[in-house]
């Protein structure tokens, strides 16, 4: 398409402005967090690196007291870690099998079935919230991973994304699996796993992404520190900012926010090439 | 090497749509039968219930001498060649082929010598590493039917395997079948609505039509011979012409149209109305003689090797069809005289469509 020189030029100022919109807040975040609280409360935010990156980033992994709480940032980040990818393969492996079972079996109530669990995606977490955590506590699950991840597991939105996509799996492709005498598994395992590849990345990229970011029910079902996630945790430095008559934490908490950022980051960035490759290669 | 046969085979869906009324068939040893006929009439269903991919409804399947009703796919020793291929896009071409031998427990060493060996009949041996999407049509589907072959099943079935190529591609694909069909000897039964594919690789014919067996027979019997007029106007290309006519008082001709008269050697009842039916390639142009059917051109093409004139006659401009060798040319609207011999006239009930 042809575009003059004036426009592309337009069309580039545009483009930075919309950049540095988005990314001078993490810049001014990152920076800020190598000063000291001291120069950071006398100056404000900065620009430009300070020389105390090393020192804030060590406080904040392996010293408990830099995070007011009894756990450290890097325990924090295994925590957050666990949910995100309990959460994440939890769900891909649940809903892939409840839409393998959908879409593949002819069984009573299929389609009535099929449309409750599609209708749970008009219910939030937060509607259940309550009954979910008297279920959980009932259980003995409080203060443990399983019942961080496993209330969370279901997934209406993977398995209508699985469905469709099995639906759109030719149907000879099972004739010929069954004709090369492969039962209803291996045909899961052999052949429409692998063909799902690139769904399979695309629900894991969301769902790590939004377990990760999980908030209210980690907070409601952790009572002891070990368990908290990051999100957590920035949210308890953010809060004890002014306890004490002290200079605030503010490097610090920057110095967290900046690490929650990264495993979501590197995630979106590892399976999206795979996503898209994916994408570009696969012929059903 | 096996015999098929189907006793009273029928076929109903679930929503009550019968597809198969009753097919009484028996495949013989080696045999290749070609089921042809348009869309809908039930040929497809009929070999997805030899492979026991639909259920049966009613009568009985055997292979060899077992009743296979209500046996799995995987287990009647049969292998099949989809329309789209139905390879397996996330594997090698040696993966596709090797697949079912490996659900069915063979060793490593066997299953690489029978991959090989298939892959070196079909001309697939540089191919092997590469994955299905990475070949041509044809490749594809020669990577289909080395997957049936590495099975030495007892059955082959092919469910229009050549309806997803170009028309070139397709004559060799056709001439590489029937050539491994022969050289592997394998009892086969094969799918088509293209009734060319029907004439040249069918040793035995089924034509049908409405979940109906319409006539069984080798190609040249039913060309020769077509037991109703939906076989006579499926098989052959122009398909047959159709005159409306009447046998004369003296049994010796039927009278069609404006009195053009065909010659009869049957024993017909005089007066009867009937339909005859002579092939575009058995008219011959004759010097205006009486009695001949006067028809004027509307259209020619000229294939070169052939040439198609298409004419209408009569006060109710019915069309007819004239198949002639070489080229040639006429005006648009001049009137040619067509005769026909006796032997090459088809006769046909004008209600039941059953041969006379």
């Amino acid at each position: 398409m042809y575009q003059s020189k004036w426009r592309s030029i337009a069309n580039h100022v545009i483009l930075i402005l919309g950049s540095l919109f988005m990314i001078l807040p993490v810049w001014i975040a990152f920076v800020s967090s190598t000063h000291t609280r001291e120069f950071l409360f006398q100056n404000g935010l900065q620009f430009w690196f300070g020389g105390h990156f090393l020192e804030n980033y060590g406080a904040i992994l392996f010293d408990t007291a830099a995070t007011k709480g009894r756990v450290t940032a890097l325990e924090m980040l295994f925590n957050s870690m666990v949910l995100g990818l309990g959460f994440a393969i939890g769900k891909v492996i649940i809903s892939m099998m409840a839409a393998y079972a959908i879409v593949y079996f002819r069984f009573r109530l299929a389609v009535p079935i099929f449309w409750v669990i599609f209708s749970t995606l008009l219910l939030p977490l937060e509607v259940r919230i309550v009954p979910s955590y008297e279920v959980v506590s009932s259980l003995g699950l409080l203060n443990t991973y399983t019942g961080l991840i496993l209330p969370l597991i279901a997934s209406a939105t993977g398995t209508f994304f699985f469905r469709q996509f099995f639906r759109s799996v030719p149907d000879e492709l099972l004739e010929a699996a069954r004709l090369d005498g492969a039962g209803p598994l291996r045909f899961f395992i052999d052949i429409l796993v692998p063909l799902s590849v690139t769904m399979i990345a695309a629900i894991f990229i969301i769902m790590f992404v939004v377990g990760w970011n999980q908030y209210l029910w980690p907070l409601l079902m952790t009572t002891d520190d070990q368990l908290y996630t990051i999100v957590i945790g920035i949210k308890q430095v953010y809060n004890s900012l002014y306890e004490g008559g002290q200079i605030p934490q503010f490097p610090k908490a920057f110095a967290l926010t900046i690490m929650a950022t990264i495993p979501p980051v590197l995630v979106v960035v590892i399976f999206q090439r795979m996503f898209v490759k994916g994408l570009v290669e696969t012929e059903k | 090497m096996a015999t098929v046969t189907l006793n009273r085979a029928e076929k109903t869906y679930d929503n009550g749509f019968k597809a198969l009324h009753g097919i009484d068939l028996h495949i013989g040893d080696g045999e290749f039968t070609v089921l042809v006929g348009p869309s809908g009439c039930g040929k497809s269903t009929l070999l997805r219930m030899i492979a026991g991919l639909e259920s049966i409804t009613n009568g009985e399947i055997k292979i060899d001498d077992r009743v296979v009703n209500n046996v799995a796919p995987a287990d009647r020793d049969i292998a099949m060649v989809f329309q789209n291929y139905a390879l397996y896009p996330h594997m090698t071409n040696y993966a596709n082929m090797a697949y079912g031998l490996k659900n069915r427990g063979y060793s490593k060493v066997e299953i690489d010598t029978r991959v090989r060996d298939a892959a070196k009949i079909l001309q697939l041996d540089d191919y092997l590493e590469r994955k299905p999407q990475q070949l041509s049509g044809g490749q594809r589907q020669r990577v289909a039917m080395g997957r049936a072959i590495v099975r030495e099943p007892k059955v082959f079935l092919f469910d229009e395997p050549l309806s997803n190529l170009d028309a070139k591609l397709r004559v060799d694909m056709r001439l590489e079948i029937k050539n491994l069909q022969q050289r592997l000897g394998i009892t086969s039964v094969y799918v088509t609505h293209d009734q060319v594919e029907a004439m040249t690789l069918a040793d035995r014919l089924i034509v049908m039509n409405a979940g109906v067996a319409e006539q069984i027979g080798t190609p040249i019997e039913i060309y020769e011979k077509p037991a109703s007029l939906f076989v006579a106007s499926f098989i052959g290309s122009p398909s047959m012409n159709f005159l409306n006519g009447t046998v004369s008082d003296d049994k010796s001709h039927v009278v069609i149209g404006d009195g053009s008269k065909i010659n009869l050697d049957h024993q017909i009842e005089s007066g009867r109305e009937l339909v005859v039916g002579v092939r575009p390639e058995h008219f011959t142009l004759t010097v205006d003689g009486s009695g001949a059917l006067k028809a004027r051109v509307r259209m020619i093409e000229s294939l070169g090797a052939e040439t198609l004139v298409y004419l209408e006659f009569g006060e109710k401009n019915e069309s007819v069809t004239l198949r002639m060798q070489g080229t040639h040319q006429f005006a648009k609207g001049q009137e040619l005289a067509l005769a026909t011999t006796t032997d090459l006239v088809h006769l046909f009930d004008r209600d039941s469509g059953k041969r006379l």
